[in-house]
Formats: C-alpha cells, structure tokens, sequence
C-alpha cells in the first residue's frame, strides 16, 4: 500500500527524496520504495524519517 | 585543494598502471601458452639382416628465450619392434637429454634451455653395439647388463614418432598466479581509493536485504551448474569444456546473478559510493576486457577440437560486465523518471 502521508508530509518541506535520503542516510531508491509500498521499514528507519520531517510516528506510519 | 589534485594525479596513475598490467598480462599469458614446436614423422621402419638403412628422422629447431622447457616424446608401435629406439637433444655436438625405449610415451624433466639452436633426433638401435655407442655419448657413462637385444628380430614396423617442445607448465603457472595476484592487489587497491574515501562501504537496511537476496540466488546458480556438470560428466557428455575452465564459468555466473540481482533491485552501490565513478571504472573494465577477448578470439583461443578453452573466460567476463555497464547506464536514465510516481 502506498504511503501517501510520508509524500505529502515530504513535499511540504519541500524536500525531494534524495534529501529525505541524504537526511536519513539511505538511498533514494529506499525512500521511493517506501512511498511505493514495496518495503516496510524498520523501526529505526521510520525514526530517521520522523525525525527528518518533524512528525511523529503516528502521524506517518500507523494505520487506521 | 592541493591535496585533492594530488589525489587525483595518484588516482590516474594507478589507473595507467594497472592498464598496463593488464596488458602485460594478457599478452604473457598468450605468449606463454605457444608451444616451441610439434613434430610428427610416421613411416615404416624396415629391419633388414640386423640393420636399419632407412633416411634419418629428425628435426631442427630452435630457443628463442631463455627458460624451461618440457620435451615430451612418443613412439608406440602396434607390436614389439626388432630395435629399440634412442631420442637425443643435442646443441651443436653435445647430448643434453637423451632417453631410449621400444615403446615410450614420457616427458623429460623440466630442462633450462638457453637461446640457440638445437637438434631432437631419432636413432634406430638394432643391436648392443649401437646401443652401448648411444648411451656412451652421454656423459653419465650409462652401462647396460648386454641381454636388451635379446630375441629382437628383422621386419617392418610401421611407427609414428612424435616429439613436442613447450615451455614448462610449471614456469607458466607461477608466471600466471603472480600475475593474478598482483592484479587482484591493484585492482582492490584502485576500488578501495576511487570508491571508499578510507571509509567502509555503508550499505541501507533495504540494500541489505537485497544483498542477502542476491548471494541467495548466486548460491543456487552456482549449486546447479556444478550439479549439472557433475551429471554431464558422469554421462561421458562433460568434453566441451575442462572441469577447471568450467569451475571458473561458473563462478562469473554465480557472481554476474548476483550483480545483475543487486543492480536491478538497486542494492549494488552503497549509500557513500559515488555510482557514476564506478561507472567509469567498469567502463575501462569493459574496453580491457573486450581487447582481451578480441585477441583471444583472433588467436583461436576461445574453441578447438570440440572444446572450448581458457580465452572464452574473457568473453564471458565481457560479457556479464557489457550487461552490468548496460543495467547501470538503465538505471541512472530512469532514476529521475521514478522521482515522483
């Protein structure tokens, strides 16, 4: 399932996802992957992400 | 500033070095591998009242460059000859290797050749007198207990005999395995300082997973082309290849599932590699490898007498590192495409 919260909370930062991934130390090809779905992230990961966008985990990763 | 175009100037020479190596390389290899010469003669030999009066059988040839050398010699006539036959190597007057035998198949010991010109020359021995003159012409002062002629008669024997000079495999082995690791030593060296900045190479999670991935199916691929050679062998059906060569085929296979399995799921560069020098590198890879193979396919090293041979390692390496050059190339043109899907 696509991640659409992670791509909006990104671009209203106005970041593209090599910054995201330069700020979490991984590839863009990994955060692209994310936003696509094709990967789940680990816990560490998805802190790197919260933390790179000033938002909590709830906010990007959980589900309703 | 300064110490970065200092850098870079170590960068290129290491580069033109390792070039050249390469070169070198490859062209001692083939060079090593040519044989000085091959030589045939087949003809009856005629035993007529104890004597032989048939034409001389022999041959000239000649040492180019210093070094040893391995004569290998054949005679196997259908049934026991009335003679025994005796094989000198001579330079000038002088025996320096000599052997004798009804039936032989055997090599000299690995011998140093210096340059010059030598004779390998065949002689019929058809009694103890002629034989005990043979082997006096060796310095050893070779004694014999007088009976070897014993029961040997008069007739005609049809006989090939053949002869073979090469350079000794030990000398080519040494000569190939320094080689080898000089390279492997610059080549580590050289992607060690272009890639790494004295860092290890940082791999993300994902890539990780990728990885793990990768050497899964690099295993299996491995597993079964040494499983389907194994049944092929055991089925008489393995000539088309030598184990060994097959061996070094199907390491670059399992290596090149891995690479390709990496590349495509994005797991090949670390996260603190700059890709597009590593690019450049397999780019120069590439262009050596293809002038290797071009060589290898020009001096009909890749395939003879239903097997192939060493040179179509090349052509594979060519190969595998021509659809990884392609896969990164693919990679870095659609990068921007999947920015905002």
């Amino acid at each position: 399932m696509k991640n659409l919260r992670l791509k909006s909370a990104r671009a209203a930062k106005d970041m593209s996802q090599e910054d995201l991934a330069k700020a979490c130390n991984v590839t863009r090809q990994t955060i692209n992957a994310i936003e696509k779905g094709d990967y789940n992230p680990t816990i560490n990961l998805c802190i790197a992400i919260c933390r790179a966008l000033d938002k909590t985990l709830d906010e990007l990763f959980w589900e309703e | 500033m300064e110490r970065q175009k200092n850098g870079t100037w170590v960068k290129i020479a290491v580069m033109v070095l390792l070039t050249a190596f390469f070169v070198v390389f490859v062209a001692a290899t083939l060079n090593f591998s040519m044989k000085v010469f091959t030589y045939n003669y087949n003809g009856p030999v005629e035993i007529a009242d104890g004597k032989y009066t048939g034409p001389a059988i022999g041959v000239d040839f000649t040492i180019k460059r210093k070094g040893k050398y391995v004569v290998s010699a054949k005679w196997w006539p259908e049934e026991e000859p009335g003679y025994i036959t005796g094989l000198q190597i001579k330079n000038g007057d002088e025996v320096i290797s000599w052997m004798t035998g009804n039936m032989v198949n055997a090599e000299f010991v690995p011998k140093e050749f210096e340059p010059g010109k030598y004779r390998a020359e065949f002689v019929i021995l058809t009694d103890d007198k002629a034989y005990r003159d043979f082997v006096a012409d060796y310095d050893g002062g070779y004694e014999t207990s007088g009976d070897v002629f014993e029961g040997y008669r008069d007739g005609v024997f049809d006989v090939t005999y053949s002869l073979q000079v090469e350079m000794s495999r030990s000398h080519q082995t040494i000569t190939f395995l320094a080689g080898c690791t000089v390279y492997g030593l610059l080549m580590g060296l050289l992607i060690f300082s272009l890639c790494y900045k004295g860092s290890r190479p940082e791999y993300d999670e994902r890539q990780k997973l990728v990885i793990g991935n990768g050497y899964k199916y690099a295993f299996y691929t491995l597993f079964a082309l040494m499983l389907i050679y194994s049944l092929l062998s055991y089925s008489g059906m393995s000539d088309f290849m030598s184990p060994a060569i097959f061996c070094e085929a199907a390491i670059i296979v399992g290596v090149a599932v891995f690479a390709i399995y990496t590349t495509v799921y994005d797991g090949y560069f670390a996260v603190n590699v700059m890709s597009g020098r590593m690019t450049g590198i397999f780019t120069v890879l590439f262009l050596l490898l293809l002038a290797a193979s071009v060589i290898n396919i020009v001096k009909g090293h890749i395939y003879a007498k239903g097997r192939f041979e060493i040179g179509v390692i090349f052509v594979l390496l060519t190969v595998v590192v021509g659809i990884l050059l392609t896969l990164f190339f693919v990679k870095r043109k659609t990068a921007t495409g999947e920015e905002e899907e």
